[in-house]
């Protein structure tokens, strides 16, 4: 028997070789298994085919074409039929890039990118940017004059210059838009002849409109009007009764104050209190927008909803109703929609940018941007055109009904902003939280939005010694 | 005496009431799930809910759910990491605890505090650091970088429990042993293991569940190329349509290996623990 | 290999919090103790230890009697009670967000089976919004919480009611003690370190509830639903603001840490 101090020695050993023993295993088998996989991301261009020919007199034998390059390019589930092979075959074949699409949900995309840019991995060479977005993760992606590459100027031109938000930041360009959005007002046509009414064209008239079908469909269930309220949803919702009523996002100052707790944002969320009290179902304040918002349209138990366009082609395509859509009946103006902008813009961490530039090219071209909207079915959920040229394509006057489209470019000349500015996200919150608490009756409307504003007004300090503020607002910037 | 009898009797049948009632409980959300993932979704969002209708047995949703590729593909990533990782963590965790529990050398109980104490850490403390060490080791958004984020994560508290498992084995059979001639190694793979080893499957068991729940690391490290289970069922909400039906079904996909690891397992895992495995 | 993952995270964890490091930019800047100071001051942050508090406080003195029944219940000897254990592990291996789905389908507000009912049984005139009322979102998570762990304390009661000398029991029968009395003053006694485990277990659990909140309410409706784990989250990965989410969580951490030692103590003087 070994004395009780060797012992100890002894077992420290062991216990140091068993356990440097276990790491040794494990590192190997990690490193292994880490080898064996398939190299990942595209295949680098490789030149072995100039290298493998013998040598016969270089002058006469052509160049060998370069491999085909793939890219990833990275779209959300929304916009899939840009990625579809519809769109991307011919893309190929016209220019030899292959695409690797990449399709996420909407709502997991935020979290992705952050995880992505944090880790410094490759991971797309086109990726999707959204207006809000493209400021917060600006320094992820590189200005397009520093790759050496132009936009296009008839594409510039014909831009809806609302779409010129998505892919800028303070006037430098980091890609190129692929889809724009406006909400309209979505009315039930069948439901309207019945109770005799005409689609309401003021605000007053909007509230009449509620009242009487309220009476006439004030059954269990059916409620005159519809809209995801649900916190993390009902910004955009916000931003159109903000605009209705005249109101701004932001003051014009060099800092963009958030004007959250002024005279016409109050009154915006009244309105929204008035109609979540009287005309919509209790449980809108879980819906996501849109999404049941959409189903309670669909099925008949709202006669009006607010969203994107494409509420009126699912219903006229899937549901067999007919629908009459509408610009946003605002207080003080027609406008008031809140919009959305969508391009793809290019990583630092691209690979391939150039030929990520061409997808985004031919995503933007004319015929891809007027496919758009006829594609949405079951299968694409799809987005709408940028370019102003394509709302007056003939492949479109019929689309839902004749008028449909020129209703949705006309909604798109009104005011409608959202906030793109790098603590965007954080005031969306902040102000999404608090109209929630008017909405349910914890605050009143003013008492909700001025607390916004102070929680609000440390970060926009925050932000502007960072990033110096004057972000852009296209309605100021830019002819409509 | 009769009236004990008879207040048996009756003591068993509030029992039985009552331990029926909490079954219903427990399960009764779950079979609710079950059965709405054989549901079309437009009997999903109609009132009234769908038992009190005729139900029929629809079987698109799981289709639907399986042939989404990333999803298929995410089950399988989930299932490669939660096994590899209980192996690692188990053979680790089984020479760690055995050192801690059984060896005496110095600073045994600053090792073992701080086990305790790195096991209280939330994993979030260490999300951007650990992500930054793998960006350098080049192991981000790969299989093995998962493995080894769960590693780190679940080791701890295993090892944890393992001491006191193996500290509940008797010391005396263990020196038997080593006088018939094994080496302590032996001793543990033939004799301590055996004796704990309801306490051992329990374990073995509670860290596959951990692993194949685990949400934030996965969705965290697991960015692009490599896609675990728990953040795929997310990607079933679209703008467009949250389907309840295939979320259903998906659902249960995901709940499927740890509840039947539950039931079939119950017998270990319950005994494990009425030992007195968790102290 | 591990201190290399544990080691260094832990540290660098600890620096980042004197900073104001953006998840944008990747470079810290240094702010010293700024991070924390403003923790003070930070609204958001104070509505979360509150209703962290809320939450740790309600799971416990709710499940644990409850558990405590539970295990009452398990520990006679009732047809089915293997079936019963069975059950008890489900609700602790299913997945979280399966069962934040779960709940969030059965209380929904319009088409949950719960609403449903409710209102047929004429018990309630409209239909209840488990998580869109600020007042009952936190209460409706907690209900979440329990159902998933409830049953797992209830196997380690049981676990102790076992251990329960059953000379003891049959000599506190002899004496003539009726159920009650049996329970007060037999029972109770032996499960009371049982209790303060399982009530600073319950305790570090609750810290880092993460999982429902990010499915269903994500910190809604208005701040209702903000805990402190979930608010380092949503600082780090939604405000990409990391130095000050490292903050939270290590603030998060320095109370588990509290709560470990309380258990290590308690063991060491049993």
């Amino acid at each position: 028997m070994k004395n009780l101090s060797e012992q100890k020695g002894t077992d420290r050993r062991r216990f140091l070789k068993y356990g440097a023993g276990v790491v040794v295993v494990a590192a190997a088998a990690a490193a292994g298994y880490y080898a064996l996989q398939p190299a990942p991301g595209p295949p680098t261009p490789t030149t072995t085919a100039a290298t493998t020919l013998p040598p016969t007199p270089t002058t006469t034998a052509p160049p060998p074409p370069p491999a085909p390059v793939t890219i990833n390019a990275y779209y959300p589930a929304h916009n899939n039929w840009l990625a579809s092979d519809a769109v991307l075959n011919p893309f190929t074949q016209k220019t030899g890039i292959k695409v690797n699409a990449i399709v996420d949900s909407f709502f997991v995309i935020h979290d992705k990118l952050a995880s992505t840019f944090a880790s410094g991995v490759y991971a797309y060479d086109a990726c999707y940017a959204w207006g809000a977005w493209m400021s917060e993760f600006l320094e992820f992606f590189q200005p397009l004059d520093a790759l050496g590459l132009e936009v296009p100027s008839d594409l510039k031109d014909d831009l809806i210059p609302w779409t010129r938000i998505a892919p800028t930041f303070k006037g430098r360009w980091y890609g190129l838009p692929n889809a724009f959005w406006v909400m309209l007002l979505h009315t039930n046509k069948k439901m309207f002849d019945e109770a005799g009414l005409e689609v309401p064209t003021s605000w007053d008239k909007f509230l009449e409109t509620c009242e009487a079908l309220k009476k006439k469909f004030g059954r269990d269930g059916v409620y005159p009007f519809a809209a995801g309220f649900q916190q993390g949803y009902l910004f955009p919702h916000y931003c159109a009764f903000l605009h209705g009523n005249g109101g701004s996002l932001w003051a014009n100052d060099a800092k963009r104050t958030v004007t959250c707790d002024s005279k016409e944002a109050i009154a915006a969320v009244e309105d929204m209190i008035t109609l979540y009290d009287n005309y919509m179902d209790p449980g809108a304040i879980e819906w996501i927008a849109g999404v049941q918002s959409g189903k309670a349209f669909y099925t008949e138990k709202a006669a009006m909803t607010l969203y994107y366009p494409w509420h009126s082609i699912v219903a006229t395509k899937y549901y067999n109703l007919t629908t009459v859509a509408a610009l946003w009946p605002g207080k003080k103006t027609r406008s008031g929609s809140g919009s959305a902008a969508e391009a793809m813009a290019i990583p630092k961490t691209a690979k391939y940018p150039k030929e990520a530039f061409e997808l985004m090219k031919y995503n933007a071209s004319a015929d891809i941007d007027v496919g758009k909207p006829l594609a949405a079915d079951d299968k694409y959920e799809s987005t709408w055109p940028i370019r102003k040229s394509s709302y007056d394509d003939p492949r479109l006057a019929n689309l839902v009904y004749p008028g449909f489209v020129k209703l949705v470019r006309e909604q798109a000349s009104y005011r409608c902003t959202r906030y793109e500015r790098p603590a965007y996200q954080k005031i969306n919150d902040i102000i999404e939280a608090e109209i929630v608490n008017a909405l349910k009756k914890v605050k009143t409307a003013e008492g909700a939005m001025k607390d916004a504003a102070d929680l609000i007004k440390p970060i926009v300090d925050d932000e502007y010694a960072k990033y110096g503020g004057g972000y852009e607002d296209p309605w100021d910037t830019m002819p409509h | 005496m009769v009236s004990s009898r008879a207040a048996r009797k009756r003591k068993q049948l509030l029992a039985a009431i009552l331990g029926f009632g909490f079954m219903l409980i427990v399960l009764l959300p779950f079979l609710w799930m079950l059965l709405a993932s054989f549901q079309p979704e437009a009997d999903l969002i109609t009132l009234p809910p769908f038992p009190f209708r005729s139900t029929t047995l629809y079987l698109d949703n799981y289709q639907i759910a399986l042939s989404y590729k990333p999803f298929t593909n995410a089950i399988l990533t989930s299932i490669a990491v939660a096994l590899v990782t209980t192996g690692l963590v188990m053979s680790a965790g089984a020479l760690g605890a055995y050192a801690l529990a059984r060896l005496r050398f110095r600073g045994r109980e600053t090792i073992f505090k701080s086990i305790m104490v790195i096991y209280m850490l939330p994993g979030l403390a260490m999300l951007i650091p650990l992500v930054i060490v793998m960006k350098i080791l080049g192991l981000l958004d790969s299989i093995p970088g998962l493995i080894m984020a769960h590693t780190v994560y679940i080791l701890p508290l295993m090892t944890w429990f393992l001491v006191g498992i193996f500290e509940g084995v008797p010391i005396e059979i263990e020196e038997a042993a080593q006088i018939d001639g094994r080496s302590k190694m032996g001793a543990l793979r033939r004799v301590i293991i055996p004796l704990s080893i309801s306490g051992f499957f329990l374990i073995t068991v509670f860290c596959f569940v951990l692993s194949w729940n685990e949400l934030m690391f996965a969705k965290v490290v697991g960015i692009f190329r490599v896609k675990m289970l728990q953040p795929a069922i997310f990607e079933f909400l679209s703008p467009t349509s949250v389907t309840y039906s295939t979320l259903a079904a998906a659902s249960m996909i995901s709940s499927l290996p740890v509840v039947l690891l539950a039931i079939i397992l119950q017998r270990y895992i319950i005994a494990g623990i009425l030992k007195g495995a968790v102290k | 290999m591990i201190a290399v993952f544990i080691v260094f995270p832990l540290v660098y964890s600890l620096y980042l919090t004197f900073n104001s490091f953006s998840l944008r930019d990747l470079v810290p800047t240094f702010v010293g103790l700024g991070n924390y100071f403003k923790t003070a001051q930070d609204k958001l942050f104070i509505a979360a230890l509150t209703q962290t508090t809320y939450f740790t406080l309600l799971t416990m003195l709710t499940g644990i009697p409850l558990a405590i029944g539970l295990a009452l219940v398990l520990n006679e000897d009732f047809p089915g009670r293997t079936l019963a254990r069975v059950c008890l592990l489900i609700p602790w291996a299913m997945p979280p967000i399966t069962v934040a789905i779960m709940f969030s389908y059965i209380l929904n507000t319009s088409f949950g089976v719960v609403n449903f009912l409710l209102r047929s049984l004429g018990l309630t005139a409209t239909s209840i919004t488990f998580f869109g009322d600020p007042n009952l979102a936190l209460n409706s998570l907690v209900l979440i919480n329990l159902w998933k762990i409830t049953p797992l304390y209830a196997i380690i009661f049981l676990s102790a009611l076992q251990n329960i000398p059953s000379e003891v029991v049959e000599s506190a029968k002899v004496y003539g003690a009726n159920a009650v009395r049996r329970f007060t003053t037999v029972t109770l006694p032996y499960l009371r370190p049982t209790v303060v485990v399982i009530a600073i277990l319950s305790g570090l659990l609750s810290l880092q509830v993460f999982d429902i909140i990010i499915s269903i309410t994500n910190g809604g409706p208005g701040f209702k639903t903000y805990m402190l784990y979930f608010y380092a989250y949503k600082v780090t990965f939604d405000w990409l603001d990391a130095g000050y989410g490292a903050t939270v969580s290590y603030i998060v951490t320095a109370i588990s840490v509290i709560f470990a030692l309380l258990i290590l103590r308690y063991r060491r003087t049993r």
